[in-house]
């Protein structure tokens, strides 16, 4: 139970952070901390890989934790949809706004990374490897990722993207197949700017790349 | 019955012998409870004989209609009474899973996000043959035919035909592959018994998926 707490502190910190990058009074906080559909997936993965960790040290929480991480994935299916992989490493601080219909079967997803709904990452069972998902990765809705592959720290990934090779850092990446559409591009503005809406469907998005790279 | 108990042979392949009893596989699969319900409506709507059949209607509003809507809400997965599914379906994860207006052939699996049905305004969906391997974020919209044996890659948005073993993929759907075997990704009916070792056991066990 140790485990689960700082990180979903870690997590909050970070959706305070996008949404309020100038920083907030009380409320702000109030409002970053409220239990939405993204914490719910977070948190559930968070006592699942406590309890993984407990069994492997062989404390004796890791019985009940497991019976909390089998409850708390039905929560997660039922309530957002969202599957989540035993062996995956979600680092503390990372984001799902919305949280709906992911299925997420990565390695390891790194620390301020932005996953927005519906984007599927890893089918192991098919292509035989799961996806390494860097620090500061913005994966837009709609997106595939699968494969034995990493993403650079600082990609961006746009909408309805389906992606099968490495993607380098700070590279953008879009389409089906995905074309390289930018091989530095800082997506912090663009991951701020879309913190605040529920999400960004793809004529939206255009326009925001824009304000994003000036 | 037959097409369920083939719905369940499909999911036997992946779990270790000990959580193979059809009981434990229904509580285990959202995919496979849907299915059970959708067999079971199938089943009301199929019966011939008039006295049967008034004695089924009650049935099919009191059980069927509720049971399909609570579901496909908690899971997401929406096969409705117009798609004409054959026996032995696949269905990998839940959410976003819409079958309207199509017909697919024995033998095939789909995943999550997988619409198949009409075009927007349209009325006539996709035919899909027998042993088709739809893949996760896969769109197969409009009246088109898809072949015995095809494979539709992950996230292609198919809006034409389908040759026979083609491996399509992409937006819009290319074939990417001629007289591509499937087999490997999607089981063998003589496996579908057979002893664990084919496909890796789920991860995400326990619990359902």
């Amino acid at each position: 139970m140790i485990e689960v707490w700082p990180a979903l502190g870690t997590d909050i910190a970070f959706r305070h952070r996008l949404l309020y990058p100038h920083g907030s009074g009380p409320w702000g906080w109030v409002r970053a901390s409220v239990l939405s559909k993204g914490m719910l997936v977070l948190a559930v993965h968070r006592v699942i890989w406590a309890a993984r960790v407990a069994k492997v040290e062989g404390r004796a929480i890791g019985r009940p934790l497991g019976w909390l991480a089998a409850v708390g994935r039905l929560v997660a299916l039922v309530v957002a949809k969202a599957y989540l992989a035993n062996s995956m490493r979600i680092a503390p601080g990372v984001w799902l706004p919305d949280g709906g219909h992911v299925v997420l079967g990565a390695l390891e997803i790194g620390p301020e990374t932005v996953i927005e709904p519906r984007v599927t990452i890893g089918m192991d069972a098919v292509e035989g490897g799961r996806p390494r998902i860097g620090r500061g990765v913005w994966i837009g809705s709609d997106s595939l990722v699968y494969g034995a592959i990493s993403i650079g720290d600082g990609a961006t990934i746009l909408p309805g993207s389906v992606v099968t090779r490495h993607v380098p850092p700070g590279a953008m990446v879009s389409g089906n197949p995905p074309m390289r559409l930018d091989t530095h591009f800082d997506n912090a503005a663009l991951r701020a700017t879309l913190a605040r809406r529920r999400s960004a469907t793809r004529d939206q998005l255009p326009g925001l790349i824009e304000d994003a790279r000036q | 019955m037959n097409a369920f108990m083939a719905d369940v042979g499909r999911y036997k392949r992946e779990v270790p012998r000990r959580h193979r009893s059809v009981t434990a596989l229904v509580m285990r699969r959202a995919g496979l409870q849907v299915l059970g319900v959708y067999r079971f409506g199938q089943w009301l709507r199929r019966s011939r004989h008039p006295l049967l059949r008034a004695g089924l209607m009650p049935l099919r509003w009191i059980v069927y209609a509720p049971l399909r809507q609570v579901l496909g809400r908690a899971y997401g997965i929406s096969l409705a009474d117009s798609a004409e599914i054959g026996p032995g379906l696949y269905i990998g994860h839940g959410g976003g899973i819409d079958l309207r207006h199509c017909s697919l052939g024995a033998h095939c699996s789909i995943a999550q996000q997988t619409r198949i049905g009409p075009l927007p305004g349209a009325i006539a969906g996709p035919r899909i043959g027998n042993r088709v391997w739809i893949g996760a974020h896969a769109h197969v919209l409009g009246s088109i035919v898809v072949a015995d044996g095809a494979t539709i890659a992950a996230g292609a948005h198919v809006a034409r035909d389908v040759p026979p073993r083609a491996l399509v993929a992409g937006n819009p759907a290319r074939v990417v592959r001629w007289g591509y075997d499937n087999t490997v990704i999607l089981g063998d009916e003589r496996q579908d018994n057979a002893p664990l070792g084919m496909v890796n056991v789920s991860d995400y066990e326990p619990g359902l998926g």
